[in-house]
């Protein structure tokens, strides 16, 4: 198949003629013989909800605050409200990471972490 | 039996699957590999518990070592789209021959073996989000519980570990490839992968809306800066742009046009929002470099791509996915077709349902759903804003592996998520030699463009090397 080749829409236009017809073969009746494009799509009431509520996006140092506080938010809601963090407690509330990295987090060798010893393993350039 | 029905749920099932054998023939090597098709259940990160059976077809180069062979996961997006594009269309070792943008070959599409399938570089795996193909929710949950952003990341996280522990594919270099909405569920995914201590190698985002809200067709009122270039592209495949650039000099073409649309559309819509209306000299290079009349610019500087797509040409509707596909417009306003859609779907449902059970010996009564209606209940919310931004985290899963490798792939001609609107968000990163953005001539699903897919296909394995060598 090389490249098509490219078609003068305006003069078809004008002289009124049919671009190509619609392939509508027997095989398609029954099934989803068309698939929306709604990817991506979102319902027009949200949409609208959306454009009213519009936060403008962040980016370099900014952005990079916005992750580290989604990082902070998990570490929170597993650290409870002890604020620290044991191995075998990341490791069984589902933070993995840190439970693999434990040893290089905690630098200070106190068997438990808080969210700034792993903001810093982090700026350090991770593992 | 399988629904995409938002209370629909599994009682007991099984996690049954289908192992094929087959070859295919890539740059003068047979490579046989083994197709495993069926059901493995997502369990909970938290409890263990069984919450959502997902349908995948994975594909594994026979007598690899599993624990140094890569491995890749491809999902679609919608939400509420199955996977078959990127199954049957993209790198896997059979795809639909659609010659995009031909308009004129028969249909259905023949499935052919792929020349270009990326089994030589990487295992495999393409999965179904819950609510379509045969992907189903387990009981007590629902597939709505899994309708939004973080609760579909969450699900596919615990799918991708359990797929790695119970294939011993925990050493495995891993990779993540998602289209459109599978784009921002690449970052959600990417981010919860990374934390629960599954090292990734790099994320393909194929034709990604990132964040929603700088997408002035689906998010927000702002300029529509980011599809000016599309719009060029189109223009120029059209020969309406003045000049009309062969394919060739479409990226010179194309650099110019991401500059006007900065430096000049830009700040004239913000302008016009103020009170300003624009130059004279503004709407005669808006038609100039889009090929839409001056009228139409003058009457509205800020327009979104469906007015595009109707009014490039009078009578004739472009596509959203591939504007270079036209039929003439019957439809009626605010209700257009995608031109580019209705060709090639019946095709890609009437194969992939053939081919599940034929090729790969899967068999079920239910019918294989290529699209669900989880898009009217999906919850769009995340990190506290009504659509996503998802930037954050990709930022995040980086934070936490500064050697993620990230590639963006776009179509110059898709007015569903433009190429230049990749670029924008992704540049909200900063420097970053691990973040690459790669045009290609045609739509949103470049990979059915021949050539495209094949300068695809060289790009990909380039990449894939040098992630596996960070």
């Amino acid at each position: 198949m090389g490249v098509p080749l490219r078609i003068d829409l305006r003069s078809l236009a004008a002289a009124g003629a049919i671009v190509f017809a619609l392939p509508f073969n027997a095989f398609a009746q029954g099934a989803a013989a068309d698939v929306p494009m709604l990817d991506p799509w979102v319902p027009p009431a949200l949409k609208a909800k959306a454009a009213a509520s519009r936060v403008g996006a962040t980016q370099g140092a900014a952005l990079r605050a916005d992750a580290e506080a989604k990082l902070k938010a998990r570490f929170d809601a597993a650290a409870g409200e002890v604020g620290t963090l044991t191995r075998g407690e990341a490791a069984a509330r589902g933070l993995g990471a840190i439970a693999r990295d434990f040893e290089a987090i905690d630098r200070r060798g106190a068997g438990r972490i808080t969210f700034e010893d792993y903001r810093q393993f982090l700026r350090a350039g991770a593992p | 039996m399988y629904s995409s029905d938002p209370n629909a749920s599994l009682a007991n099932p099984l996690e049954i699957t289908s192992v094929t054998r087959h070859q295919v023939t890539v740059d003068g090597a047979a490579l046989p590999y083994t197709a495993t098709t069926g059901h493995m259940h997502a369990l909970s990160l938290g409890t263990g518990a069984a919450r959502a059976s997902f349908f995948y077809v994975a594909y594994t180069l026979d007598g690899a070592a599993p624990a140094t062979r890569p491995v890749t996961f491809f999902y679609n997006g919608g939400p509420g789209s199955a996977t078959v594009w990127l199954h049957l269309g993209s790198f896997g070792p059979k795809r639909l021959a659609s010659g995009m943008p031909a308009q004129t070959l028969p249909t259905p599409y023949p499935l052919v073996d792929n020349a270009e399938t990326l089994l030589d570089v990487s295992d495999l795996v393409f999965v179904d989000a819950v609510g379509v193909g045969y992907s189903q929710a387990i009981a007590p949950h629902t597939n709505r519980t899994f309708y939004g952003v973080d609760a579909d990341g969450e699900v596919f996280r615990d799918f991708v570990m359990r797929y790695a522990i119970v294939n011993n594919r925990s050493s495995s270099p891993k990779f993540l490839y998602g289209e459109s909405y599978g784009g921002p569920r690449t970052a959600v995914l990417a981010d919860l992968l990374e934390s629960a201590g599954v090292r990734l190698a790099g994320v393909v985002l194929q034709s990604p809306a990132m964040d929603y809200n700088s997408n002035c067709d689906i998010g927000s009122a702002q300029p529509c800066t980011g599809f000016i270039p599309s719009y060029s592209a189109t223009g120029a495949w059209f020969s309406l742009t003045t000049p009309a650039p062969a394919t060739a000099e479409l990226p010179t073409f194309l650099t110019q046009m991401r500059t006007f649309a900065t430096t000049e559309f830009d700040p004239a819509v913000r302008a016009l929002n103020a009170g300003a209306p624009p130059s004279a000299v503004l709407l005669d290079r808006m038609a100039a470099n889009t090929g839409l009349r001056r009228t139409a610019w003058e009457a509205q500087l800020n327009r979104g791509p469906t007015y595009y797509r109707v009014n490039l040409a009078p009578g004739t509707l472009s596509g959203r996915y591939d504007t270079r596909v036209t039929l003439p417009n019957n439809s009626l306003p605010g209700q257009e077709i995608d031109p580019s859609s209705t060709l090639i779907s019946p095709s890609f449902q009437f194969r992939i349902t053939e081919y599940l059970s034929g090729t790969l010996r899967y068999t079920t009564p239910s019918t294989y759903m290529l699209l669900s209606n989880a898009i009217n209940t999906w919850n769009f919310s995340h990190d506290g804003r009504t659509l996503p931004d998802t930037l954050p985290d990709l930022a995040a899963a980086i934070v936490q592996n500064p050697r993620l490798k990230v590639l963006a792939l776009n179509g110059y001609h898709d007015v569903a998520t433009p190429f230049f609107t990749t670029e924008r968000d992704l540049a909200r990163l900063g420097t970053n030699p691990n973040v690459q953005v790669r045009n290609y001539v045609g739509g949103h699903m470049t990979y059915l463009d021949d050539n495209s897919r094949r300068q695809m296909k060289a790009d990909l394995a380039q990449w894939y090397g040098s992630a596996l060598a960070n």
